[in-house]
């Protein structure tokens, strides 16, 4: 009779047992890529005056227009998000030959000042060639373009040129 | 007669734990049958530079990448074709600067679709593909998709020497809505994570 219990035990073991097969083998599979989203300042620089080089006297062959006082400067607006640096890039002395092929030439060098709000004689002077400034807090820089052209080796004729600037966001 | 008594008794006692034994669980024994997840198309992830190369800050307008787009992300899953699979999608709910925690961030809306009707062309997959509705973070499908109608089919083959189950592929289709840039973001490199994870369906729990 014991013998026959013993049996009936072990039975139930073994579905105890049979039981601790399910539950298992899940598997899994995972993989993680990114999302991504480059965003750039809305930065523009606009012309809101050209240069006027038959306004100014010239002098002893020399035009001088500066730009923090002459009324004949160029003037560029910068826009952008407030507080920002942007560093502008300018082409800082040129040769101009006359179109026609005289061989006459002016030797034309740049100069720029800059301030925050259209006020021309608070402008200070910046760096020849290339300037870090910080853009004010309505938003906007204001770059004001003077030259010194030196006319002693100039004949009558067309001259032409394009001053160029560059200006970058930090 | 009176010896075999205490014995009766520890039989009873035993019959209920007998009883929880009974249980039939028609989870699908997967052991040895695994998930293949790749990603055919954009690999490197969801990109809106891709769709809109110049988005600047401040700009209300959202840029959207749709299921159709070749902007969308695909991952293959390649499982036994008469098994459920759940998928999972955990990801960023904004792009942050340098993928860091810097406080501004660009908000950022995923939505997913998923092909199960196993269309040979990438095009005929996407024009049949069902669209998750948004907010939804897990979604439970068949590898293929049963007829509806009709009686159920059999339960799937049991595991035997020699047997190689037939498998088949679901495609997924990663894409979402970049919302305005905030005007007081800073320009830069926004990024977040997509993570997608594949299990077999358990009914379990």
């Amino acid at each position: 009779m014991r013998t026959r219990l013993l049996a009936i035990l072990l039975l139930l073991n073994v579905a105890f047992v049979a039981q601790a097969q399910d539950g298992t083998g899940s598997f899994r599979a995972t993989t993680r890529v990114g999302a991504t989203a480059t965003l750039i300042d809305n930065l523009s620089l606009i012309t809101i005056r050209d240069v006027n080089l038959n306004g100014p006297a010239t002098v002893d062959g020399i035009l001088n227009m500066a730009p923090q006082t002459s009324a004949y400067s160029g003037l560029l607006r910068i826009n952008g998000r407030p507080g920002r640096l942007v560093r502008i890039t300018y082409l800082s002395s040129e040769t101009l030959i006359e179109e026609s092929g005289s061989g006459a030439v002016i030797n034309a060098k740049y100069l720029i000042s800059g301030f925050e709000n259209d006020n021309q004689s608070a402008s200070m002077m910046l760096d020849i060639g290339e300037a870090t400034v910080r853009i004010g807090p309505s938003g906007t820089y204001y770059v004001w373009l003077g030259a010194i052209l030196d006319l002693t080796k100039a004949a009558p004729g067309s001259y032409v040129s394009e001053f160029l600037i560059e200006m970058e966001g930090n | 007669m009176l010896k075999i008594k205490p014995y009766a008794y520890v039989l009873l006692l035993l019959l209920p734990a007998l009883a929880t034994a009974q249980r039939i669980n028609f989870k699908p024994f997967v052991q040895g049958e695994g998930i293949t997840l790749i990603v055919t198309d954009n690999p490197s992830g969801l990109n809106f530079n891709a769709k809109q190369s110049i988005i600047v800050v401040g700009d209300p307008n959202p840029v959207n990448i749709v299921l159709t787009d070749n902007q969308a992300v695909v991952f293959e899953v390649e499982a036994p074709l008469d098994f459920d699979l759940t998928v999972e999608l955990v990801w960023s709910k904004n792009l942050s600067l340098g993928g860091l925690d810097t406080g501004i961030m660009v908000p950022f809306t995923l939505r997913y679709g998923y092909n199960n009707t196993g269309e040979f062309t990438d095009m005929e997959r996407r024009a049949n593909a069902i669209e998750v509705p948004e907010m939804y973070h897990t979604v439970t499908l068949p590898v293929r998709r049963r007829r509806a109608g009709g009686p159920p089919l059999p339960p799937p083959t049991p595991e035997h020497a020699g047997y190689v189950r037939p498998k088949g592929k679901t495609y997924f289709y990663v894409y979402g809505t970049l919302s305005g840039a905030p005007s007081n973001a800073s320009s830069g490199n926004y990024s977040g994570t997509i993570e997608v994870n594949v299990n077999y369906a358990d009914n379990l729990n």
